[in-house]
């Protein structure tokens, strides 16, 4: 696995507080990671670092394995940053915001011209292209914000909390192009609260509290590592209490709990079981209850979501 | 650097700020050397060459005084605005170097006040017809108008690279300014003052030689105290380009002309200031990021 971002035991103090704790950090070629993390918990900081901006106190932080500490600038021709607020050039179109930053990349006309509309193209602002920015709307100072970020074909898209503030038309939009990057083979580092549009969106994430990060990795994985137990939820129609007892001799079964009341032993209700087994093992669980003539109205796996593995994991508490 | 500079150049020309400023000071000199002139009108014309002389002064110092506050304010903004904007850090990871964005936000102001500067040329050249005036005062006037428009530009520039917003760079370089340019001879003026009560004592460090060029180098950091040290020159019909005869009171001697000093002392502070704004330019970003 060929890895673009990498980190080592890197630590950032301002003072006495410390913002990042020895992080070791990896992401692979063409992963979306998603970032996450409470408030004050060190994204912004170890996105401050890897775009330059921020010399770490200790540590290494290497973009395709550049040092971002002894070669900041062969760094930022591999990034595209995007930083959790839009800053404006006051009087300036859209076409010129474009124009500006490709040409400090150093990208010549007759080129510039042309990737402009390419640009525009791609975040859909086609129209926009004389308008001034500071007329546009959040959501589409957030998509040319983007569209500069790829001014200069980066590999690496470093976006700071990019969904902020935005409606939820303009966050569909964004997430919408996000997967579209990913889809030309980008890699995406984005940081967000809104956890179940990172959920649908990241192949890979890493979960920071107080400076430290607490997992990081494929989501399947971090799903499986933090939550080895499946949730399974049964319904019967009838002899809720019977079905209790004799799912709780199953082997494979770890807990198994009455989710409503009953009004009597022979009602019907909800069960829950904790079940550490295979699939197959979940599959005779239902035949054995069948095979007692119970009636099972609903067995279905409830699957963990990165909410439920975010608040697993972390306390809560800001650094 | 070249598209830093045109962005700014583009941001300046759009709009009415540049008209305005163009106006204004235009307005100010204009006026202010027609008053000139009506005056000399009103009292009878006794000497041509003192309405040219009084002309050239009142362009000059006009000029002068502008650029004195203009340079500072306008660089300082530039550079300030960045952080007011936010966009200083979109800036910082593209590969422009710090420098750079330095010399971009220091040029940009600067050439559109050597607009101004050249725009009230015409004045000069009305002064330079009718005669008290060669054409060398009016290069050195430019030169001292040059000068001051890039090294209280510096000023400003560096100030904003320590200040957290547009608007404390903005006060705390004007501030500066004053002092430099304004605050310097005055207080001169005043020590001067008070050791003219002791002959004694006023003769011997007149006579000093290093406390006395120490003084005048320091002074020439004031536009204004080299703008008057060379238009004494010329009134008293002594003037040399390169150098300045001292009279007796101030212990006799020769000593390069202050514009001279002031060019000079500015070559070296304008790259040092340059360089020392580029490091704070960088750790104001990283102390930005939370610290």
């Amino acid at each position: 696995m060929e890895l673009i971002v990498e980190t080592h035991n890197l630590t950032q103090r301002f003072g006495t507080h410390v913002a990042l704790n020895q992080v070791n950090l990896s992401i692979p070629k063409g992963a979306v990671y998603g970032f996450i993390g409470p408030n004050g918990a060190g994204k912004t900081t170890t996105m401050r670092i890897l775009t330059t901006l921020l010399q770490p106190t200790a540590g290494e932080a290497l973009v395709n394995g550049i040092s971002v500490r002894q070669n900041p600038d062969a760094v930022r021709k591999l990034i595209g940053f995007m930083p959790d607020y839009f800053g404006v050039y006051d009087s300036m179109r859209v076409w010129e915001y474009l124009d500006f930053f490709a040409h400090v990349y150093g990208i010549k006309q007759p080129r510039r011209t042309s990737l402009i509309q390419e640009l525009l193209q791609l975040v859909d602002l086609t129209e926009k292209h004389d308008s001034y920015v500071m007329n546009l709307s959040r959501g589409m100072k957030q998509r040319l914000s983007l569209a500069r970020t790829m001014a200069h074909d980066p590999s690496l898209l470093i976006l700071d909390e990019p969904a902020s503030g935005l409606d939820p038309r303009a966050r569909i939009e964004l997430r919408e192009l996000l997967r579209e990057l990913s889809r030309m083979g980008k890699t995406i580092m984005v940081s967000s609260h809104i956890l179940s549009e990172l959920a649908e969106m990241c192949s890979h994430i890493g979960i920071i509290e107080r400076g430290t990060l607490l997992a990081s990795g494929p989501v399947n994985e971090i799903m499986h590592d933090l939550r080895p137990h499946k949730l399974i939820e049964i319904q019967v129609v009838e002899r809720a209490m019977a079905a209790l007892q004799l799912l709780k001799q199953l082997p494979t079964i770890n807990d198994v709990n009455l989710i409503n009341e009953l009004a009597d032993d022979q009602a019907g209700g909800k069960l829950a079981i904790n079940f550490s087994g295979t699939s197959d093992e979940s599959s005779s669980i239902l035949s054995n209850l069948i095979g007692q003539g119970f009636r099972v109205n609903h067995f279905a796996e409830r699957q963990s979501d990165l909410e439920e593995v975010f608040l697993h994991v972390t306390q809560g508490v800001v650094a | 650097m070249k598209a830093i500079l045109q962005k700014e150049f583009r941001s300046y020309l759009r709009g009415n700020r540049a008209f305005t400023m163009l106006s204004i000071y235009l307005f100010i000199l204009s006026g202010l050397c027609v008053l000139i002139y009506a005056g000399f009108n009103d009292g009878g014309f006794s000497d041509r060459s003192d309405i040219g002389l009084a002309l050239y002064v009142t362009s000059a110092v006009v000029a002068i005084f502008q650029l004195t506050f203009f340079a500072p304010s306008l660089n300082a903004s530039s550079l300030g605005s960045e952080r007011d904007r936010q966009t200083i850090d979109v800036l910082m990871v593209t590969p422009v170097r710090r420098y750079q964005i330095i010399l971009g936000k220091l040029i940009a102001p600067c050439l559109f006040l050597f607009l101004l500067s050249l725009a009230s040329l015409p004045i000069g050249a009305m002064a330079l017809l009718i005669g008290g005036i060669e054409i060398r005062d009016l290069l050195i006037a430019l030169t001292i108008q040059v000068v001051t428009v890039l090294g209280y530009g510096t000023v400003g520039i560096w100030g904003a690279s320590w200040a957290k917003t547009s608007r404390g760079a903005m006060l705390a370089t004007l501030g500066l300014a004053l002092i430099m340019a304004v605050g310097l001879p005055l207080l001169a003026l005043l020590v001067v003052g008070i050791l003219s009560n002791d002959e004694a004592l006023f003769k011997s460090i007149m006579n000093n030689g290093f406390i006395r060029n120490l003084g005048v180098v320091i002074l020439s950091f004031s536009p204004f105290f080299s703008l008057v040290m060379w238009i004494q020159s010329i009134s008293e019909g002594q003037a040399t380009t390169w150098t300045l005869d001292l009279q007796g009171a101030l212990g006799g001697g020769v000593i390069l002309q202050p514009w001279l000093i002031s060019l000079l002392l500015w070559l070296v502070l304008i790259p040092l200031l340059i360089w020392r704004s580029s490091k704070q330019l960088q750790k104001s970003v990283a102390r930005s990021s939370g610290g």
